[in-house]
């Protein structure tokens, strides 16, 4: 049976489906659409765990399914089911718009998966931009429909812009070797390293990706973007969108990236340029999310330096980041979505007095920060570990520290986050905040989750270098 | 002997036509303020471009070309124009700074595209890689490409709910 290979995509087809048909019913039953995208995306998750196992090829060798490309669909699956696990309130979506919500999350999960698992750049051109469109919309249905288009504007600017380059580059490419098939150019490529069109032509082919993850020369998008989605839709945007970006990335550099020192200097210059932009953009934030926009890039920056070390630790360690960005981020916006519960924008110092408002909120925002800053034993900590050694193995000291040096500079901007929800004393009095068992249960889990695969990473870490090891 | 002088003259004349059409519609795409003007520089750029298609020996393309951009895309903007904002309301002036910073990075890129190209010796292709007929096309579309060509009906589909969810907001707008 060849199509077993294919059910994870086949699922999110049939469930995206049933939305548009939802949606074409035209009446809205808040409660109803979410329980059933809520149990789709967790029952998408058991179809990606049932399939984690399997191996093959489909579409005349242009999409591989490998242990890779599963444990990024699980990835991917586990993320879009957490970002519906929120969405019981669309506060921050106009009312009439709720059942498109769903309607292209799905279907933008589905492009997501293709995306890990096609290996032809066409399909990879695709479905990165079945991804972003339905991202692009799913930004401009916030509430307050002005900051919305903007925003949706801005990011589809952007956008047309890195897949124009990527198409450039993506010409370059067949312009040298005849060829856009991943497998047949990783047979050519390295005898043609040297020449600076295939380098600048692999380059500007990646900036796709460069962009989806916020990486220096495209991550003008992010803060604007992030601030003027909705919390849910940047949630998803920080976590799956990311994790999509990180796997595609990993798969072509470890295919397709060879041994040529220029590629790893211009990936080792956007690295650097991104973690200190980000953070030190990120420390002159006010707005909650602008922050985690500018923090987001950073973060590219660290997963940068785990997929230019090239070496399976490296892109062990680049897998790991991704399971770990998915949990950190996605913690930090359980909490705004549920401190910012009528979906305005929040401040920083709008999280005052939240560990009176509700501790465990208060608890999971700091380890979940401790888990972003890299401070042992969470999970952050080791994920950044395990990139850092994997750099120090082929002797980028010097990356490694001017890394060492944006935590350190990361630390304190979180840090000012936890002083808000810890030491700061709200301005007028604010009700304690009331949690569904669900979602008490949530972030308790999410706790666990962090702090538990810190002390104990081995079972992830041998899946995530089982899966790189599939890659070379 | 001289008629075979006399053809390929007239080739290399076309081509340059072709050419010329191709930058001077990209020029007129950019620099007119009035965006009817844009437009048709768009549609001289395009039309251009099928042109060099055709010069390198695919039919197919070019008509494609000249249908989808020339024909649907072109069009389409030219609705979008008449919906929107009036032509005769005073344009914004060009601010110079962004037009001298557009015009720099354009620059560099370009110089950086054309130290590309004349750095690398590319590989002369083959004289036509095989047989790229329509009943071809038409079976790669449907075996290799399959995958691809199905995520594209998504895309569209995509494509159409946010073409209706924006001409919501923008019917309130108006009113």
């Amino acid at each position: 049976m060849k199509w077993m290979l294919f059910s994870p995509e086949i699922f999110y087809l049939l469930a995206a489906l049933c939305f548009l048909l939802l949606s074409m019913t035209g009446r809205l039953h808040r409660r109803r659409d979410h329980h059933i995208a809520l149990a789709l995306a967790v029952a998408g998750v058991a179809v990606c765990v049932a399939s984690l196992q399997l191996e093959g090829s489909l579409f005349s060798e242009t999409y591989k399914i490998d242990l890779f490309s599963q444990v990024f669909k699980l990835l991917l699956s586990v993320g879009l089911a957490l970002v519906v696990g929120i969405c019981s309130e669309l506060r921050g979506i106009q009312e009439r718009y709720e059942h498109e919500v769903y309607l292209l999350l799905f279907p933008c999960t589905l492009a997501t998966m293709l995306l890990v698992s096609s290996i032809h750049w066409l399909g990879v051109y695709v479905s990165l931009e079945l991804s972003s469109y339905s991202l692009y919309i799913l930004v401009a249905l916030r509430k307050d429909w002005t900051q919305g288009i903007e925003a949706g504007l801005k990011y589809f600017l952007v956008g047309v812009f890195a897949s124009a380059m990527m198409l450039f580059g993506m010409v370059i490419l067949y312009g040298t070797t005849g060829t856009l098939d991943v497998k047949q150019l990783a047979q050519i490529l390295p005898g043609l390293m040297s020449h600076a069109a295939v380098v600048v032509g692999l380059l500007l082919a990646l900036s796709g990706f460069f962009f989806k993850l916020a990486v220096f020369p495209f991550h003008f998008w992010a803060a604007d973007v992030y601030q003027g989605a909705a919390h849910q839709i940047a949630a998803y945007i920080a976590t799956v969108s990311k994790v999509a970006a990180i796997a595609v990335l990993v798969r072509m550099v470890a295919m397709l990236g060879g041994s040529s020192d220029y590629f790893v200097h211009v990936l080792a210059v956007l690295s650097v340029v991104s973690m200190t932009v980000g953070n030190l953009a990120a420390i002159a934030q006010k707005d909650l999310k602008r922050l985690l926009a500018y923090s987001t890039v950073a973060h590219a920056g660290y997963v940068l330096i785990g997929i230019l070390s090239m070496n399976p630790g490296g892109y062990a360690g680049a897998i790991f980041y991704a399971m770990a960005i998915l949990v950190m981020k996605f913690t930090v916006f359980l909490v705004l979505v549920k401190v910012a519960w009528d979906g305005t924008n929040l401040e920083v110092d709008g999280l005052a007095g939240l560990h009176r408002r509700s501790p465990l909120l208060a608890m999971a925002l700091m380890v979940a920060l401790f888990s972003l800053a890299g401070l042992p034993p969470t999970v952050g900590f080791t994920g950044k570990f395990l990139i850092f050694t994997a750099a120090m193995e082929r002797g980028h000291f010097a990356l490694v520290l001017i890394a060492m040096i944006n935590v350190v500079i990361s630390l304190y901007y979180y840090l000012l986050m936890l002083r808000a929800a810890y030491l700061l004393e709200p301005q007028e009095q604010c009700s304690p905040l009331s949690l569904s068992a669900p979602i008490k249960l949530l972030a308790g889990a999410l706790v666990v989750v962090m702090v538990a695969a810190g002390i104990f990473p081995r079972y992830l870490m041998d899946l995530a270098r089982n899966a790189a090891q599939g890659l070379m | 002997m001289s008629f075979l002088i006399g053809t390929e003259a007239i080739a290399h004349v076309a081509f340059w036509i072709v050419v010329g059409l191709t930058f001077g519609g990209a020029v007129i795409a950019v620099f007119p303020r009035n965006i009817i003007y844009n437009v048709l520089g768009l549609v001289m750029a395009l039309s251009g471009v099928a042109g060099l298609y055709l010069y390198l020996g695919s039919f197919f393309i070019a008509l494609m070309q000249l249908l989808i951009y020339v024909g649907a895309i072109c069009i389409s903007i030219v609705f979008a124009i008449m919906l929107s904002r009036p032509l005769h309301l005073e344009v914004p002036k060009r601010s110079v700074p962004k037009v001298a910073m557009a015009a720099g990075a354009s620059a560099i890129f370009f110089a950086a595209v054309v130290g590309v190209i004349f750095k690398s010796n590319w590989v002369p292709a083959p004289e036509q890689s095989g047989d790229w007929s329509v009943v071809t096309i038409g079976h790669l579309l449907l075996t290799r490409y399959d995958l691809v060509f199905e995520v594209i009906s998504l895309v569209l589909l995509v494509a159409i709910i946010g073409a209706i969810v924006t001409a919501g907001y923008s019917r309130r707008f108006s009113s």
